[in-house]
């Protein structure tokens, strides 16, 4: 089984870092991970994009042949992608970021990350509440090794990205049910 | 611990790995020029040597670089650099530097997309001819292509015990996918890596041999340790002494060839996968041969007797292995991310009708074409 998850946004939001440490978690667990990133030639406010494949055997080929969960904190994001995925696919978007058309909101998850993190002191910690909003939506990998890659890659702003990435949690896992 | 990476499973990308590994082979000297997509490589070597007692120095452009890592190894220290296409054509005069003074170092090339400098950003693997023939003259290089994150580990310890072990300049070319990246990545315990490690002179000799035609791998000797030697680029004898004769030329380049030629059972690596009964063989190599490792497992579950034969060293070219491939089977597809380079030598050694797949660099092959060419194959 293939579980293909595309993140989308803009340089500087921590798209990259979000999709590392997801795959991180992943790797944790035991799964098979591959990461492919991409982005524009601009390093702050240009787009960025990564793709997961997630499997429990070796995927041999490291790009997802379906978007099964689309990430995006940025509209662009949205647009350029939720056309071409299928209708069983979810959708998590930044709230504030990203407005989605009324037939799409369903199978949307719609996270006020940017205010969540704001109001949690940590405003650069958007991405954090939208890796816990897809692994309460999802529970494709543990709490726990969440825990443990987000307190490796911020040795001295653990506290702060735990808080966020529970914020996100409870989101997804109260949307998901 | 010892300043190598700590043992135990971690989630990174290719770059992260090639520079790791060399780190654990024992490179204590890098000098490069920064290019995309090898850049990471370089910056990790940037912060990583010095922490370790090893050496980095961003040099002025590619031609330097190649040069110093030439000279530092000379001195004693085993080096690497990392490029790109752009630089790689930039490293080939000096590269061959390297193989005429016997030089153990090793030289990463991440492709991209070309010629020229092409788009920095994506991928290619048009640089598969270049590792051949780059420099002028005859030589016989050794060329590693690493397909995963883990390979670009492993391969890199390999790729620096065949360049002290054959006392010559190695590739590793790998491209911007597997460069990028990121994946499991297993790392042992430093004692369980096979370490080649250099063999220095310490006394000198009566007959003052710089070089031996004739057993092929003797002992270097570092410049300022009381030896005194002539290393030069000009046609030399067994002293380092340049020489204007035919004769010489003969004896050098036949020991220079012949080291590589004698030992290719124990260099040419390669993976196998449902070739056994295999009609067609995908030979495919890099990131391509994922892509053609999917498409084998597709084609396969509709019962078409495909398989992939996936050359680890490009260079030697596996000669023997291709060629009796090609006596039994009835096809060679080659999918390359360049117009036709690597088929070349499979049509020449295979003996057998060869396909080829162009993927236009730029992009990571798509292994629904390779799949679709499978299938136009089988009736």
């Amino acid at each position: 089984m293939r579980t293909g998850v595309r993140m989308y946004g803009i340089g500087g939001q921590g798209i990259i870092t979000l999709a590392k440490l997801i795959g991180e978690a992943e790797v944790e667990d035991g799964k098979y991970v591959i990461m492919t990133e991409e982005y524009s030639p601009y390093v702050t406010g240009g787009w960025s994009k990564a793709d997961l494949v997630i499997a429990d055997e070796d995927p041999d080929y490291p790009l997802p042949e379906k978007i099964d969960f689309l990430i995006t904190l940025s509209q662009e994001g949205f647009d350029t992608n939720f056309r071409s995925i299928d209708d069983s696919s979810r959708i998590i978007v930044e709230k504030e970021l990203v407005s989605v058309p009324e037939n799409v909101k369903h199978r949307t998850l719609e996270v006020p990350a940017m205010e969540i993190a704001k109001t949690l002191k940590n405003p650069r910690g958007a991405n954090m509440v939208m890796m816990g909003a897809f692994a309460g939506l999802t529970k494709i990998f543990s709490k726990d090794s969440a825990k443990k890659v987000i307190s490796r890659r911020f040795p001295n702003y653990v506290d702060v990205n735990l808080k966020c990435f529970e914020a996100g949690y409870e989101r997804g896992d109260s949307f998901g049910r | 611990m010892n300043g190598l990476l700590s043992p135990g499973k971690y989630f990174a990308d290719g770059n992260f790995a090639s520079a790791e590994g060399a780190i654990m082979a024992g490179c204590r000297f890098f000098a490069g020029y920064p290019i995309t997509p090898s850049s990471e490589v370089l910056e990790r070597m940037s912060r990583r040597l010095p922490e370790i007692g090893g050496h980095f120095i961003e040099m002025e452009d590619e031609i330097g670089s190649m040069a110093a890592i030439v000279g530092a190894s000379n001195a004693g220290l085993k080096s690497m650099t990392a490029t790109s296409g752009p630089g790689f054509s930039l490293m080939q005069e000096n590269l061959g530097l390297g193989i005429v003074t016997e030089t153990p170092t090793v030289v990463l090339d991440e492709m991209r997309a070309g010629p020229s400098t092409g788009i920095p950003t994506r991928v290619g693997q048009g640089d598969v001819m270049q590792a051949r023939w780059g420099s002028h003259g005859d030589y016989a290089p050794i060329t590693y292509a690493p397909n995963s994150v883990q390979e670009s580990f492993d391969l890199a310890i390999e790729a620096f015990n065949a360049a002290e072990m054959y006392r010559q300049p190695v590739i590793i070319a790998t491209d911007q996918v597997i460069g990028h990246l990121s994946e499991s990545l297993v790392v042992k315990p430093p004692e369980e890596y096979t370490i080649v490690q250099r063999l220095i002179r310490k006394k000198r000799e009566e007959d003052s041999k710089v070089f031996s035609f004739s057993d092929d791998f003797i002992p270097m000797f570092i410049p300022g340790t009381g030896f005194k030697g002539n290393v030069d680029s000009l046609t030399h004898d067994e002293r380092g002494y340049p020489s204007n004769e035919a004769s010489v030329e003969k004896e050098m380049l036949e020991h220079l060839i012949g080291k590589i030629k004698k030992n290719e059972d124990k260099i040419i690596k390669y993976e196998e996968y449902e070739i056994e009964d295999a009609e067609v063989v995908i030979v495919a190599y890099g990131i391509t041969s994922r892509a053609a490792k999917h498409a084998v497992k597709l084609a396969r579950k509709d019962g078409r007797k495909v398989g992939l034969f996936r050359p680890i060293t490009l260079w030697p070219f596996p000669e023997a292995k291709i060629r009796n491939l090609g006596e039994r089977i009835r096809l060679f597809i080659v999918p390359e991310i360049n117009y036709g380079q690597y088929s070349h030598p499979v049509r020449e050694y295979g003996c057998r009708e060869t396909r080829e797949i162009h993927f236009p660099p730029g992009e990571i092959p798509d292994y629904k074409i390779i799949l679709k060419n499978i299938e136009e194959v089988f009736p």
